[in-house]
């Protein structure tokens, strides 16, 4: 075989080789259905206003990459616990349906119907069932000390736990945020500051995969502990006499008057946890193309979104 | 010898247990006739060769080490039928009055074509086995590849039962398992990762390879551990007659292969031992490397490089003692570095593999295997970055499987109408699932030690392959398989039976019950064979996975005047398999986010799997021209697999991945002249079954409403806050890909001389430039003026046309 006959064989096979390796695909192969309601609501006996969030779906091949709200403001909401009925009203600023807890009280172990309609015709419901409230039975301090060239460092952190029902399996979700008075001025470049009182959201060591979202279901017991989740870090600077002694010293209290945390538990239903999972592991997995695709559940008959039930307790600790 | 012949003792008194031996009291005296069947000039031993009584359907065949042995009543003059495809028939007579030894040697058939593949149909009249597929490497040779690289694995995806994942892909997915489901073992050692070059290219050479059998179902008791299909492949031995080389050169790679005797052969002595050595490269990386360097002036290097050695000693060490050593080593390599970033990435990964066996013959009857095995499979990801003493940046990931076994076979042949086998095997597994060594400036140093997880695994067998009459034919048997880990221990029973009834000549029908179990897991987001995928064993939270299969059959000969033609042949087998605990990692997991050295708790890869069931059922038919100028083959596969999980799709049955209504492969080779080859293949298949989005929408999270609020929202425990999320229709993989289908042309031009030959060959991929779809994405797309990006559905395809030639020179 001449070998100037293979190069131009080849040659002339390279250049049919040319051509573009991506192609747009005709959406129709989707079998896009039509747009859908997506209703998300959370309703809990500690509600003081009960809220609904009723939008709508787009096909995902269309428009633009960043999904617009698409907020519904023309349907008809309301909300049943089997006896009673009630219609939330659509507040024009906060873009939700809401009305007053007081009118529909929101009880633990009570179920509840949520019916959307909109005028083009279209129905969705959705319906839930209060758990009941599960107290923290205990909260745990504790202090780390730790120095670095120029400061030593007190560091306080909290965790709590509880134990919930053993009759079936429990969901939770939890958080909290530490607070102080500050009353006292403090003096900045000479000038007296008058303190405002402080807001920290605790954060919270996230569970894997779920956030703050926990389930006993492959736990051996019901008993759960929280992540822990750093209050705040009070510092000396190594100069100071007897720094190393001080440091030890050191409680909340003296600094930040006033001081203290506020811990929630919230018993959810298990569909809030589904739910609530499925999206927060969609965010996680991104756009990363080696993911298992996420599909997010729904319980809104005809409709997309999330109706769930949660009941909170919570526990304040005063830092002294 | 006292152990030895006491062993033997032992033996034949549990073989009188089972009233195997009492045949051979009662009948006339008998003598044995045992021996090797080698080709002609190299010497390479031949498994699988039938050897037949020209007077009666009674026979045998040779084992994996061209051993046979045939006991048959005293008589004046047998004669043997010995044959194998791709070889010259030849006959043996001798008058059997004593127990002989033979020596015997097949001559390679002229006309390369005989044979295209071997489905063992020939020998039915032997073997009950079914859905077994034989693959001659001299062929495997002539069917064009992608980039002129053949590539065992993707031309048996061409076969009936076996799928290929994605475009280009290596991995086989048979009968509606997965990748993770086949064992490959090469010369005995599992071969754990069979990709390189993620997945393109497989990584087993043929110029080392002299047999590849595949078993997709009627798995006889000696094989367990995977739940699909096991993969056989044998290392040559090496040539015995003097030294012999080749060299290929590729678009892509280079190949050299030597095998010789380890001593200069006397005549009319073979030299007792030989080698083989080859080796492969991959030389993209001495090609892209300068052009990366000058069109960055300097400051970045990059570059991927492959490699396979395969390297076998054998030596007889007497009549009865013959001693094998091999060995396999393969690694990937991608590396690069940038000096403005001051960043070093590297990415490799390996197989190494090696095994010592020991065959001796306690008789001529009794032949027995004992190896001695080792295999490492390790994947590593180091990434520095120093840009000062204050800034600085390293990773170390190391994964990685290693095993060492111990395995002892028996092979006993009492009588024409039984072979029996006996083993037991243990394996020490060290699974490695992440070691990570992270230092960086910013945050404190994570340093996961290698968290090594030792498990024991075992199994012992035994089975017979029954010849009650000239129609039956039964294999029968039984596996205990074990596994011992820390807090977990199981024992399972694995029975076996095919069956196998001749209807007359030409003619034959089978079936077949197997129940595997799966002790080590895969995981694998992707389906392509990604070196991250990784092998994980089963603990108290996963566990063993386990399939029973049902295969029933059917074989025919097309008979041309009277005698079994070698023309045309057809077999057709219908199967229904169902999957136990088989695992995948759950919705939204991924390997990045198993092993995120940084994430706050250790996530575990138990806590990011889920297990279900899953069931496939199909029927195949293939259809095969074995000889002539013109040989090939029609292969179709109707199928269904689902998967059910209750933690995947809302705990509905789905279709995986992999499930392909519709398979067809067809496969054509011409002898133009005995310079000229043509060869052709034509695959269809039904697209795979995929999750696409198909409408967004924003999710709002449980206090939205009242964010604005005084209160932090942490307060409230948001999971999420407003944001934007991707509806997939109702249920998982209801989007199909297109079809794939592709042609595939390639041409060879022999030259052979008497001392040396040397073949040229061409070859078209996806010769009318299909494109065949590799992932879909959705993806925004810049629109004109001053509107927003659309949303666009992308379909990414990897191979256009891709012409290739290559030269290979033997000697």
């Amino acid at each position: 075989m001449n070998v100037k006959i293979v190069l131009y064989l080849l040659s002339l096979l390279a250049l049919s080789a040319c051509g573009n390796l991506t192609s747009e695909v005709d959406p129709s192969v989707l079998g896009v259905g039509g747009e859908k309601l997506v209703v998300n609501s959370y309703i809990s006996p500690q509600d003081t206003l009960l809220t609904v969030k009723v939008s709508r779906s787009k096909p995902a091949v269309s428009g633009s990459t960043v999904v617009q709200p698409f907020n519904v403001n023309n349907a008809t909401v309301s909300l049943s616990d089997g006896s009673r009925s009630i219609v939330l009203q659509y507040n024009n600023s906060l873009e939700y349906y809401a009305t007053k807890a007081a009118l529909l009280p929101v009880r633990a172990g009570q179920h509840y119907t949520l019916t959307v309609t909109t005028p083009d015709g279209k129905q969705v419901s959705a319906q839930a069932t209060v758990p009941g409230p599960v107290p923290i039975s205990a909260v745990m301090l504790d202090s780390t000390i730790s120095s670095t060239s120029t400061k030593w460092n007190k560091t306080f952190r909290v965790h709590f736990s509880w134990e919930g029902s053993l009759k079936q399996t429990n969901f939770y979700t939890y958080g909290g945020y530490f607070s102080w008075g500050n009353k006292v001025p403090y003096r900045v470049n000479g000038q007296t500051q008058v303190a405002m009182p402080g807001v920290a959201e605790l954060s919270f060591l996230s569970e894997s995969t779920t956030g703050n979202l926990v389930s006993d279901e492959h736990q051996p017991g019901k008993r759960l502990t929280s992540q822990s989740a750093e209050v705040t870090t009070l510092s000396l600077d190594r100069k100071e006499t007897n720094a190393a002694e001080a440091i030890g010293r050191l409680s909340i209290s003296k600094n930040l008057p006033g001081a203290r945390l506020t811990l929630r538990l919230s018993n959810t239903d298990r569909f809030y946890y589904t739910y609530t999972s499925a999206v927060q592991r969609q965010r996680q997995a991104g756009s990363n193309p080696f993911a298992e695709p996420v599909p997010i559940p729904t319980n809104v008959q005809g409709g997309l979104g999330c109706f769930a039930a949660y009941n909170r307790t919570e526990s304040v600790i005063i830092l002294n | 010898m006292f152990t030895i012949n006491s062993a033997r003792y032992t033996f034949l008194l549990v073989l009188c247990l089972l009233r195997l031996v009492p045949v051979l009291a009662q009948s006339p005296t008998r003598y044995t006739v045992s021996g090797y069947v080698y080709e002609a000039g190299s010497g390479e031993a031949l498994p699988g060769v039938n050897i037949r009584l020209a007077s009666r359907p009674l026979g045998t065949q040779t084992n994996t080490f061209g051993f046979f042995s045939l006991t048959l009543p005293q008589t004046d003059s047998v004669t043997l039928l010995v044959s194998l495809v791709g070889y010259q028939s030849t006959t043996h007579t001798l008058s059997l009055q004593q127990n002989q030894r033979l020596q015997l040697t097949l001559t390679a058939g002229q006309q390369l074509t005989e044979v295209i593949v071997r489905d063992r149909r020939q020998q039915f009249s032997d073997s009950p086995q079914m859905s077994k597929l034989e693959l001659p490497v001299e062929q495997i040779k002539k069917i064009p590849a992608l980039l002129g690289e053949k590539d065992v694995l993707k031309v048996l995806q061409l076969m009936p039962g076996v799928q290929k994942g994605s475009e280009g892909q290596s991995g086989l997915y048979v009968r509606g398992g997965g990748p993770d489901q086949n064992l490959i073992v090469l010369d005995d050692a599992v071969v754990y990762n069979a990709s390189h070059l993620f997945g393109f290219f497989s990584v087993f050479n043929g110029d080392a390879l002299k047999s590849v059998e595949l078993t997709k179902g009627g798995f006889p008791a000696r094989f367990g551990g995977r739940l699909s299909s096991v993969l056989d492949l044998t290392m040559k031995d090496g040539a015995r007659d003097k030294i012999h080389g080749e060299v290929g050169i590729g678009i892509v790679a280079a190949r050299a292969v030597l095998e010789g005797p380890l001593s200069k052969p006397r005549p009319g002595h073979a030299s007792p031992g030989s080698f083989i050595i080859s080796a492969r490269r991959t030389y993209l990386d001495a090609v892209s490397a300068p052009i990366l360097k000058a069109q960055t002036k300097g400051e970045s290097s990059a570059g991927y490089y492959f490699y396979d050695l395969n390297a076998k000693l054998n030596y007889n060490l007497g009549l009865h003692d013959r001693l094998y050593l091999s060995g396999y080593m393969g690694r990937d390599k991608f590396w690069s570095s940038d000096s403005a970033s001051a960043m070093n990435v590297g990415i490799g990964w390996g197989n190494a593999t090696g095994s010592l066996r020991w065959n001796h013959q306690f008789s001529q009857q009794l032949f027995a295997n004992t190896s001695l095995i080792f295999s490492n499979y390790e994947f590593n990801v180091t990434a520095n970055e120093h840009v000062d003493t204050q800034n600085r940046f390293l990773l170390d990931y190391t994964s990685g499987i290693r095993d060492f076994t111990i395995k002892h076979d028996l092979d006993y042949y009492p009588s024409p109408n039984h072979a029996l086998r006996f083993g037991a095997q243990l394996t020490a597994h060290r699974f490695t699932p992440s070691a990570v060594v992270l230092q960086n400036n910013s945050m404190a140093n994570v340093q996961q030690p290698a968290s090594r997880i030792d498990v024991l695994e075992g199994g012992i067998y035994a089975e017979d392959t029954w010849r009650p009459d000239t129609h039956w034919r039964i294999n029968g048997g039984l596996r205990l398989s074990s596994f011992t880990s820390i807090g977990v221990a199981y024992l399972r029973p694995e029975p076996r039976l095919s069956l196998g009834y001749k209807l007359n000549e030409s003619t034959s029908v089978k079936a077949s019950y197997a129940l595997m179990n799966q002790y080590v897991h895969l995981l694998s987001n992707t389906g392509i064979g990604l070196p991250t995928d990784l092998w994980v064993p089963t603990t108290d939270l996963v566990k063993p996975q386990q399939s029973q299969q049902v295969a029933v059959g059917l074989a025919k000969d097309f008979v041309t005047g009277g005698a079994v033609a070698s023309g045309l042949a057809l077999t057709v087998e219908g199967y229904y398999k169902q999957m136990n605990n088989i695992i995948s990692y759950k919705e939204g997991a991924s390997f990045l986010m198993v092993n995120d050295p940084t994430s706050a708790q250790r996530t575990g890869w138990e806590a990011n799997v889920t297990a279900g069931r899953g069931w496939s059922y199909g029927a195949e038919v293939l259809l095969q021209k074995k000889s002539g100028r013109f040989s090939g083959w029609v292969g179709y596969t109707l199928s269904w697999t689902q998967w059910q999980f209750d933690e995947l799709n809302n705990g509905k049955p789905f279709f995986p991945r992999n499930d392909r209504r519709h398979d067809i492969s067809v496969v054509g080779i011409y002898d133009f002249s005995p310079r000229i080859t043509f060869s052709a293949t034509w695959v269809y298949g039904t697209g795979q079954a995929l999750t696409v989005p198909t409408a967004r929408y924003r999710a709002y999270g449980i206090n939205d409403a009242t964010a604005n609020s005084s209160t932090p929202t942490s307060a409230q425990a948001t999971a999420f806050t407003n944001t934007s999320v991707s509806d997939f229709g109702a249920e998982r993989n209801t989007f199909r890909a297109e079809p794939y289908h592709r042609l595939d042309l390639g041409v060879q031009f022999h030259r052979k001389r008497p001392s040396h030959q040397s073949i040229w060959e061409v070859s078209v991929y996806n010769a009318y430039n299909r494109r065949n779809p590799f992932f879909y994405n959705l993806e925004g797309r810049k629109q004109t003026g001053n509107q927003p990006i659309a949303t666009v559905l992308y379909k990414y395809s990897v191979f256009p046309v891709v012409p290739s030639v290559s030269y290979t020179y033997k000697f």
